[in-house]
């Protein structure tokens, strides 16, 4: 599929006779065409034709009188909201819930399949998997709600941190517990599914390299900080840009599933805040406007991010 | 290269879904105008009647004999009551309404869907289906069974709006039903609420009653909805304190004795000395508000002052900061529920209803909770207690003599209930529309759509009352009261119609239930402070809508942090008055102002 493409303007050929090969290409490959199709499609429905939609962001968007009805207002949501009452906090919110989740939790699901993959017993293994995995096929809403009972007045981690001097409350209300209790959640429900992405990343190390590094001696320790860990680095890598490009898009479902107006000092983030602004407040423009900010953020992290690693690990996205 | 690729597609994912905004917006451009410049004749006419409307309410209930007294005649002579529909204009079946068929949009009221029999859609009620019987128009009715603000918004987004929606205009509806009108969504009534129009008796019933005249019209005189009407006293406040009487009297008081805030702290003081661990519980923080509020003179967000007669937010005003006070004194003491930022109604009922001892006191309705909870503890009396009885007692106040002027609801135009039919600029026939929603104020449609057929459903008292037939007060397949009684009419639910009241008093016939009425509203005089329903002009709502996004935000947050003691209510209390204050709470208030100014001199 590649070759006839990029050799095409390299060589002066016929556009006949091009034209015939690249049909006949597709006849022979139209299987492989069919069954992408499907995915094309829904590129193209779901993710180019919505695009449009950005548009009433720079509008007073009416859905009566639609896209093309509404009138023009420029940057206006923008600068409201860039001059707004929480900006600043909704931006530090965001950022620091981010990073919390970021710094403790990435490194967790690389650890753990560095433990799964040193354990012997292929039995056990296969069983902490299966127990690590379990709560990623939970729905979050069934998750929040556990979380909430877990950490409400009356629940079990509430009831074992007062017998340390905890004063009982929900915990839920207290504002300097709301990072804790969402990252140390977020640890426990996405840890197992995050470490398959490394575990097969470990299955694809040549074992002879083990042999060579114990014919020079290393234990196993020292195996695995000089053999698997490079090898699975490129991995890691890509993992940590696609996160980074995540930053301001830290999971609004669970806040809002979480979070109460007691707390909104430090839990209130700015796609929570895109939510009760558009859907509650049907302020579809305003919050389209916050929410396009919020995506070129990202999409500017991403490539930084990449950019920084093609330099420093010559590992990259593109 | 396997792996190369799936990142890729990760990452174009990624891309992708950050950038995908809002879908599927809709094209078609903003639809005929209608008739907006067209002022009927029948608005110049009633304004020079609204005079005495004003003064009116305040002389609200005040019969003191015994039980309640009948309505008819001794109250229809009061202003602050309204009539019950008395005209017959419009001939049913409507001879234009022939084959048309009118799609009618409103949400299923926890009644109707709590009845196996409709779990789904009024279409299978009794009074839906008279209702379009005898207008002979078919109807398809559509609406949610649950979250009705979300199905609200995804309606009127959509291209293709029903014939009728039930809902509120003037609060619910970014900027007000001017907006609603030049976005195409509903269209003015100018031409058909008229004496010789499809809604004549609607426009009948309006000349009877000046002062719903007033609140159902714009600022510029445009009649926009069929109405939500209680049209009685007895029908404004219809949830209050209700106590279980045993546990009081366990603790060694009278029910009379519950009457200041210091009353209610010494007397829960020895309800929980008896073992009850939340003495007062609720099901919101609202509820809360509506409980104690009116003890401190104030009402939650915007209301108009007693005195003054200005507008002012509540969430700023002293009382309300002597209220969180008393709260968090509550909470402390162990008196008031820790939980009720997060309750729901079914913490509410688990507490009350309990085996357990867990509370005594709540806010709630004496239909709902009085009734429906004393039945079911006298069915399980070995679980419940022999003695459990719920009845309802009076707001709290402050100091005892106090008057009670901010608790409950509204009787005239009913603001808080999204139930007031409009007819949307996609209807193809809206004199017939108009015909349809009119019969509800045709004599002979209010009775069928309040209670059902006579001699069947319920039978009329030699005093003007009515008395409910066995099939709804005894139901044979064990539906409740209110879910039988719904089935037949739509008195004890909201809806474009004049609710009558004389059902509340044929349901509401245990002592405690008759007690709860009396108390809720005989010792309160509640109009005056609720906010009518003012108009805001496209661009004030617009700002209005910006500005209390964030003061919501900062008064919620500010609330339940107190409330939980995140925050200390002496030392922040200024420097959140001076937080809302520079989000613009003035502006806002005075946007309000204005609209009450122009709403009075309408």
């Amino acid at each position: 599929m590649k070759k006839d493409k990029t050799s095409a303007p390299a060589v002066k050929v016929d556009k006949k006779a091009l034209r015939a090969r690249t049909w006949k290409q597709i006849k022979k490959n139209r299987m492989v065409y069919l069954m992408v199709l499907p995915v094309i499609l829904y590129y193209i429905l779901f993710h180019y034709k919505p695009m449009y939609g950005i548009i009433i962001a720079f509008q007073d968007y009416s859905p009566r009188k639609g896209v093309f009805g509404s009138q023009f207002v420029g940057l206006k949501h923008f600068k409201d909201f860039f001059g707004g009452y929480y900006f600043w906090r909704l931006l530090r919110n965001t950022l620091k819930l981010s990073f919390a989740t970021l710094l403790i939790g990435f490194p967790v699901p690389i650890i753990l399949a560095l433990l799964i993959n040193e354990l012997r017993s292929k039995k056990f293994s296969k069983m902490v998997q299966t127990i690590t995995y379990m709560p990623h096929f939970v729905s979050m809403v069934v998750l929040c709600s556990m979380i909430r009972q877990f950490v409400g007045s009356n629940g079990f981690i509430t009831g074992f941190f007062t017998l340390f001097g905890y004063d009982g409350a929900n915990m839920l209300s207290k504002g300097n517990l709301w990072i804790p209790i969402y990252v140390i959640s977020n640890i426990w429900a996405g840890a197992g599914w995050g470490s398959i992405v490394y575990l097969a990343a470990l299955t694809g190390i040549d074992s002879e390299l083990y042999d060579a590094a114990k014919v020079d001696g290393a234990n196993r320790w020292q195996q695995t900080v000089h053999v698997t860990f490079p090898a699975i680095l490129p991995t890691i890598v890509i993992m940590l840009i696609m996160r980074v490009g995540q930053i301001m898009g830290v999971g609004y479902e669970k806040t809002i599933l979480l979070y109460n107006d007691g707390i909104y000092e430090v839990a209130d983030i700015i796609s929570t805040y895109v939510y009760r602004m558009g859907l509650i407040n049907r302020e579809f423009s305003f919050s389209t406007a916050v929410g396009l900010f919020n995506s070129v953020v990202n999409f500017l992290l991403v490539i930084i991010a990449n950019q920084i690693s093609k330099k420093t690990t010559e590992t990259s996205l593109w | 290269m396997k792996k190369k690729f799936l990142c890729v597609a990760t990452a174009s994912v990624l891309a992708a879904s950050m950038l995908a905004g809002c879908g599927g917006g809709d094209d078609s451009a903003a639809s005929s105008q209608g008739s907006t410049e067209s002022s009927s004749a029948a608005t110049d006419s009633s304004s020079a009647a609204t005079d005495s409307s004003a003064a009116a309410s305040s002389d609200a209930g005040g019969e003191e004999n015994g039980l309640l007294p009948a309505l008819s005649e001794a109250e229809q002579g009061k202003p602050s009551h309204l009539t019950t529909p008395r005209s017959n204009y419009v001939q049913y079946p409507y001879a234009d309404g022939e084959g048309v068929t009118l799609k009618f949009w409103m949400s299923v009221p926890g009644n109707v869907a709590n009845n196996p029999a409709t779990a789904d859609s009024v279409k299978d009620t009794q009074w839906a289906q008279l209702w379009a019987e005898n207008t002979g128009i078919n109807i398809e009715w559509v609406g949610p069974t649950s979250d009705a603000d979300t199905a609200f918004n995804l309606m009127t987004t959509s291209t293709e709006l029903p014939d009728i929606i039930e809902w509120e205009w003037t609060s619910s509806y970014s900027g007000g039903p001017s907006a609603a009108e030049s976005d195409g969504v509903l269209i003015w009534l100018d031409d058909y609420i008229t004496p010789d129009g499809p809604a004549a008796d609607l426009w009948q019933y309006l000349q009877d009653n000046p002062t719903l005249d007033k609140a159902v019209k714009t600022d510029d005189g445009h009649y926009y909805c069929f109405p939500f009407t209680r049209g009685d006293a007895y029908l404004q406040t219809t949830s209050g304190p209700i106590v279980r009487k045993d546990v009081i009297e366990e603790a060694g008081f009278s029910l009379d004795d519950m009457v200041t805030i210091d009353d209610w702290t010494e007397i829960l003081t020895a309800v929980k000395d008896l073992g009850y661990t939340k003495p007062i519980t609720t099901g919101s923080w609202g509820n809360l508000e509506q409980l104690c509020l009116p003890a401190y003179n104030v009402r939650p967000s915007m209301y108009v002052d007693y005195e003054t007669g200005k507008v002012k937010y509540g969430n700023m005003e002293e009382g309300y900061k002597q209220f969180l006070a008393q709260m968090v004194a509550w909470r402390e003491a162990g008196i008031l529920d820790a939980d009720i930022l997060t309750n729901s109604n079914t913490e509410r009922q688990n507490n009350m209803l309990s085996a357990d001892k867990i509370s005594a006191v709540t806010y709630g309705a004496g239909g709902g909770q009085i009734g429906t909870w004393n039945v079911s503890a006298k069915k399980e009396p070995e679980t419940y207690g022999e003695s459990y009885e719920l009845t309802g007692v009076q707001f709290p106040v402050l100091k005892e003599g106090d008057e009670i002027h901010y608790a409950g609801g509204s009787t005239d135009y009913a603001i808080s209930s999204k139930a007031h039919a409009v007819i949307t600029a996609d209807c193809q026939y809206p004199e017939v529309a108009a015909a349809f929603l009119n019969y509800a104020y045709t004599q002979a449609g209010h009775e069928v759509l309040n209670f059902g057929v006579e001699g069947t459903d319920y039978t009329r008292n030699a005093d003007g009352t009515i008395t409910y037939s066995d099939w709804i007060m005894n139901n044979p397949d064990g539906l409740s009261i209110a879910v039988a009684m719904a089935n037949k009419g739509r008195a004890n639910m909201s809806g474009a119609f004049v609710q009558d009241p004389n059902y509340i008093i044929a349901y509401w016939n245990t002592e405690a239930q008759q007690r709860a009425l009396h108390m809720w509203n005989d010792e309160t005089d509640v109009q005056m402070t609720i906010m009518p329903p003012v108009t805001l002009t496209a661009d004030e709502s617009t700002e209005y809508a910006r500005l209390m996004a964030d003061i919501n935000t900062a008064t919620n947050e500010y609330r339940s942090a107190v409330f939980t003691g995140e925050k200390n209510l002496e030392g922040d209390w200024d420097a959140y008055v001076e937080q809302i204050k520079g989000m613009g709470i003035e502006q806002a208030i005075a946007l309000q102002q204005a609209a009450l100014d122009r709403y009075n001199a309408r």
